[in-house]
């Protein structure tokens, strides 16, 4: 199944080609539903999400595809916010400092909540936070700072609770952040790789992904940002790796490291120079030759 | 200038009771939530969501359920002569009027604690202009992922020397009335009515129920539209 190249301008144009390579795959035809629209008569269904009940009828309220399982019917739409699922890493920026915890901005609803009891206070031994620790949080974590997490748990209410307990989490050093829609991030275990082109990327299950030079293992105190200057090589790397994750969201391509690391290959191998990887056209190129490369 | 010429036309070539072309697109920017625009005819309206999100005021903060914000604006260059200021007390009414729509449709009390930002930017104003506002504001909901009760689908109708009007321009509204219904396609109930310039109770019925039938054509229009988006995108996301 060829994919056709004519140029098509106009934002629908890119989306359809894409498809095209996609649609050989075959998959089976989900239900899609729009907001008021009955999704079943039978009140034995119970309701999941992106559903209501009204009058014994079943009706959908988001835009997306239907879902059973058993007796749970849920809509799970294209596009939502963050959800939070227990033990997801997440990465978040502190909104404010409050008396013993901070709030983290982690693309939910609500701002999430770190507690100073769930991190690893500085000093390396375990030991309770005291009265000089909590005057002393702004010195560890600042309004703006960027943090890698760990979601603890889901209160009633929505709120995330955070936890920093291992020496992988904690506060994040050089590097870029971009956000894209969480529903194109692949499940993983591991959400912290190495890439074999020298960065390091953290694939937040909220969204946030961020980007750094790989640093070694050891460091006593993850606390105190390094600042010493990032070479030009490994900056560069970083900018073409942000460019590709840019272009693979803009095309709704799940974000995983084999589709990073095929669409950074692509772009080099086709010799794009980092600031063409941001032009629609280039984008769609290099878009396309990865879906292909991975489908094969 | 003959609102309706006596073959039955109107100066754009409709005749009176016949919609203007619709054109409408979701997901036209990355970092709002939600975002959409719509065209109906000469007006173009350009809607933006974000959220639910945190509060940004904690006096505004509602424990129950979601806080709901809009703000319009329009661009100078949207009428025939250069608007003054894109904020002022019309657009301040009419924003407080959006988000008075919502209010009926968003579930609110799925989102306790969080608000909802609704940015409407005019670029274009021949008539109908709010109408274009919630159609688009719907529309971006409805991509951000938002739960809805219903689309609110609005039109405008109007009345000229007894013949009712169908979606009616700026130049027809200005020596008639411009009558504009919001509805929830799916239940049939009438979320809001608004009418500028003065209209004659008698005539009331018959022009509702017509803005009302118009409604249900936009609706039409709209949910093809996010049909389209949901099956483009979905057979590229269900790819891994």
């Amino acid at each position: 199944m060829a994919a056709c190249m004519v140029k098509e301008p106009g934002l629908t144009g890119d989306v359809r080609r894409v498809q095209a390579m996609v649609g050989v795959q075959g998959t089976a035809h989900p239900r899609l539903v729009t907001p008021g629209e009955v999704i079943s008569q039978d009140t034995s269904f119970m309701r999941g999400h992106g559903t209501y009940m009204e009058k014994g009828v079943q009706v959908a309220s988001v835009a997306g595809y239907v879902t059973r399982v058993n007796r749970l019917i849920t809509v799970t739409p294209l596009r939502q916010m963050y959800q939070g699922a227990v033990g997801d890493t997440v990465v978040g920026r502190i909104t404010k400092v409050q008396t013993n915890r901070w709030k983290v901005d982690v693309n939910s609803r609500l701002d999430a909540e770190l507690r100073l009891s769930n991190i690893q206070l500085p000093g390396g031994e375990q030991r309770r936070s005291n009265v000089e620790d909590e005057r002393d949080m702004r010195a560890l974590l600042t309004e703006g700072d960027l943090v890698c997490v760990e979601v603890q748990k889901i209160c009633d209410d929505g709120l995330l609770r955070l936890a920093a307990r291992n020496i992988k989490f904690g506060k994040l050093s050089q590097g870029t952040l971009l956000a894209v829609s969480p529903s194109l991030i692949v499940q993983d275990k591991q959400r912290m790789h190495d890439l074999p082109c020298g960065a390091r990327v953290v694939f937040g299950a909220n969204g946030y992904v961020y980007i750094t030079p790989t640093v070694p293992q050891e460091q006593a105190s993850t606390y105190i940002v390094n600042f010493e200057e990032v070479p030009v090589e490994v900056r560069k790397t970083i900018g073409r790796l942000k460019n590709c994750i840019k272009l693979l969201a803009h095309h709704s391509i799940m974000i995983s490291p084999t589709s990073v690391m095929t669409a950074f290959d692509t772009s080099i191998e086709q010799e794009f120079e980092i600031k063409d990887l941001l032009k629609p056209d280039v984008m769609q190129d290099v878009a396309l030759a990865t879906v292909q490369s991975m489908n094969e | 200038m003959e609102v309706i010429s006596p073959e039955g036309l109107r100066q754009d070539g409709r005749t009176a009771l016949c919609l203007r072309d619709i054109s409408c697109r979701l997901g036209l920017y990355e970092r709002p939530n939600g975002s959409a625009y719509i065209e109906m005819g000469n007006t173009k309206v350009l809607a933006a969501v974000y959220g639910p999100r945190e509060v940004r005021s904690l006096s505004k903060q509602n424990l129950d359920e979601c806080v709901i914000q809009c703000e319009m604006s329009r661009i100078a260059a949207c009428q025939g002569e250069r608007v003054r200021r894109p904020r002022d007390q019309r657009t301040r009414a009419l924003s407080l009027q959006i988000a008075g729509v919502f209010h009926a449709a968003i579930r609110k009390t799925k989102y306790p604690g969080s608000q909802i930002d609704i940015y409407v930017q005019v670029l274009q104003a021949d008539g109908g202009v709010t109408s274009a506002c919630i159609n688009a504001s719907t529309l971006a909901l409805v991509h951000a992922g938002v739960e809805l009760v219903d689309y609110v689908v609005s039109c405008t109708a109007s009345i000229n020397k007894s013949m009712p009007l169908l979606d009616v321009t700026q130049q027809e509204s200005a020596s008639g009335c411009e009558v504009t219904v919001s509805i929830l396609p799916n239940k049939g109930s009438v979320v809001s009515l608004d009418c500028a310039h003065t209209l004659h109770l008698d005539h009331l019925d018959e022009v509702v129920d017509l803005a009302m039938k118009g409604c249900q054509q936009v609706y039409k229009a709209m949910s093809q539209e996010v049909e389209t988006y949901l099956q483009d995108k979905h057979a590229i996301m269900s790819h891994r």
